[in-house]
């Protein structure tokens, strides 16, 4: 399951010791829309992350400036409170697996 | 082996299994990403007759689900070729019809300059309405003469600071009356007969470089480049069974058939004269209809 969270709960999360993948999207977007049907398929299979999803619209400019957010949907993936990857735009089931793994 | 192999899921490949579905035709779908095609980044569609407003995901949803009620077989496989005997091989399997529609669409148009690709999602954007919002304050450029470019430097003077148009040609392909509407915008600077050669930054867009006609160079600084400069086709892996004209495009006489028996065309992937949702989901539908026409013989 993909846990929407607010702004205020960002940094607890990802300065976790866990994997952390945080769907950044918005409720105008087609694109994120088309993702999010399948970040939630893989997070009732990969038992590795959490996931969690982030509306843009709710936040202020603060997340977007520290972690480079210019486009959505973007995928944050943190490990261990470190940003390891940053994937933007529209990617199938198939390439979000081989990211993840 | 099936009726017919229909290689994209967007409204033309979709539409193309609606009518093969419902003459009771065995078909598979293969789609490389995901369905619906370039229409889900459409906020609204307002030109499609008889629905007066719907946006592009939910078109693309309601379609796809028409289609799967009915049984479509989908998969998410990359096709690499397609034989003259309609043989389809994927990067899993291989696959046999007696026709095969290809579907495959456009994407954006890329300038093909140093940083590009590296600064996709990092200050490089195609689409303005999606991310516009990030640069709000800052300075961006924007790329191209077209409605589309027009429409986004419009949008986006109303959220940054400064818009640089960055054009070609003298002249624009656009609407006059829009044109005239940019002109009027005090924060939008027209660069004209000119062309981005590099785009710079650490790791992000910090600023890009700019060529007039007469070999002038010149830096702005941006922090974001919104490129709207057309689309393209991703027709090279089957240009050994159709034919393809300078663009890339598949060449049909009819808007159908292609330069091999049993190969159709349908969608923003052929030669044409309009590219909108109500062209595809027509070519979509005649493709289908002629397919099983003349597999019937077979």
């Amino acid at each position: 399951m993909v846990k929407e969270i607010k702004e205020e709960e960002f940094k607890g999360i990802v300065e976790s010791d866990k994997k952390v993948l945080i769907d950044c999207f918005a409720n105008w977007c087609g694109p994120c829309k088309m993702l999010a049907p399948i970040v939630e398929e893989i997070s009732n299979e990969n038992k590795e992350y959490e996931f969690y999803k982030l509306d843009i619209d709710t936040i202020s400019e603060e997340i977007p400036k520290e972690y480079g957010i210019m486009s959505i949907p973007t995928l944050l993936i943190f490990d261990k409170g470190k940003l390891k990857e940053k994937v933007v735009g529209l990617r199938s089931k198939q390439e979000l697996e081989d990211i993840l793994k | 082996m099936y009726d017919i192999i229909i290689i994209g899921a967007g409204p033309a490949g979709l539409t193309a299994a609606l009518y093969a579905l419902r003459a009771n035709k065995k078909i598979i779908i293969f789609e490389a990403k995901t369905f619906g095609g370039q229409i889900i980044n459409a906020s609204k569609i307002v030109n499609y007759p008889g629905i007066e407003e719907v946006s592009g995901f939910d078109y693309a949803t309601t379609l796809y689900n028409q289609v799967k009620k009915l049984g479509a077989e989908i998969k998410y496989e990359t096709v690499l070729r397609v034989e003259k005997d309609k043989t389809v091989i994927t990067n899993k399997d291989k696959y046999k019809a007696k026709s095969v529609i290809i579907a495959t669409g456009a994407e954006n148009r890329k300038l093909n300059i140093d940083g590009e690709n590296k600064f996709i999602g990092k200050g490089v954007s195609y689409c303005a309405t999606c991310d516009g919002n990030f640069f709000k304050g800052m300075d961006v450029a924007v790329v191209g003469g077209g409605n589309t470019a027009i429409a986004d430097a419009l949008y986006l003077s109303d959220i940054v600071n400064k818009v640089y148009l960055i054009h070609r040609r003298e002249e624009f392909r656009g609407e006059p009356k829009k044109v005239e509407e940019l002109k009027n915008k005090k924060n939008v600077e027209l660069v004209l007969n000119s062309n981005v050669v590099k785009i710079n930054g650490e790791d992000k867009v910090e600023s890009i470089e700019v060529e007039n006609t007469s070999n002038e160079r010149k830096t702005i600084n941006v922090s974001g480049i919104f490129i709207a400069v057309g689309q393209d086709p991703k027709n090279a892996i089957f240009n050994n069974v159709v034919e393809l004209n300078d663009k890339g495009y598949i060449i049909s006489e009819d808007g159908v058939h292609t330069s091999t028996e049993g190969i159709y065309v349908a969608g923003d992937t052929r030669e044409k004269v309009l590219r909108q949702l109500t062209t595809a989901v027509s070519d979509g539908s005649i493709a289908a209809t002629i397919a099983i026409k003349e597999g019937k013989d077979k």
